[in-house]
């Protein structure tokens, strides 16, 4: 039965299985990231990321079959991502407060 | 879900000012209305940040993320040529996504900052 998988059209011989399988190197770049310095972290990438998971995860339950494994790959990903993003706002919200209770001279 | 989209479909298309084209645009199966039409866009924003990031200096490009970005671009490509039906204009959308992946790569490259964390 596993041979017949490992030859079968959407097999790890094709690129129907390793397409889906790169997906979730997302959610595992968000997590290899969990202790990125925030003045690295770019605001625009990190709220395109989460959009994008975020309808990903809507998409997966309405294409017929449905792929719950997508879905919990895209839900990961808007997590993990959408946390990277509010390391970043809160950081530019602490520089911004540093900034204006600086004492001026 | 709670059936607030299709509601707002039905309001916004019973406004009598709409040509003909527009209305068969709005109540299609992958009109704006609909995830089948916002997909492909999110896609592209993926892209679009890529370029607006750009100008920004290579610290804030996180050389995982774009290596991932690259490699999913590049895969996405060949399955889009190999699904029924062949959509172009995600050929497109995730082939730039891979462009634009590997030149923030390469970007990091230049300055010696590739594996930089």
């Amino acid at each position: 039965m596993f041979w017949t998988w490992v030859h079968s059209s959407t097999g790890p011989k094709t690129t129907h299985f390793w397409a889906p399988v790169c997906n979730w190197f997302f959610p595992i770049q968000a997590l290899y990231d969990w202790n990125r310095d925030p003045a690295k972290i770019s605001k625009e990438m990190q709220c395109v990321l989460v959009c994008y998971s975020s309808l990903f995860m809507r998409w997966a339950l309405r294409i017929s079959p449905q792929s719950y494994i997508l879905f919990c790959m895209h839900l990961f990903n808007a997590t993990l991502q959408g946390r990277l993003l509010i390391k970043r706002l809160t950081w530019e919200s602490s520089q911004q407060k540093a900034i204006e209770d600086k004492p001026t001279n | 879900m709670f059936g607030i989209v299709p509601k707002m479909q039905q309001y916004v298309c019973a406004w009598n000012f709409w040509p003909a084209f527009m209305k068969r645009f709005l109540m299609s199966e992958k009109g704006p209305f609909t995830i089948f039409f916002w997909t492909p866009l999110a896609k592209w924003g993926i892209s679009i940040a890529n370029i607006g990031d750009m100008r920004k200096p290579v610290e804030q490009v996180n050389t995982l993320q774009q290596c991932v970005i690259a490699w999913t671009g590049l895969l996405f490509t060949r399955w889009c040529f190999i699904i029924t039906p062949r959509v172009y204009s995600l050929v497109i959308c995730n082939f730039c996504m891979a462009q634009t992946g590997l030149y923030q790569l390469y970007r990091k490259h230049q300055q010696g900052k590739l594996f930089a964390r």
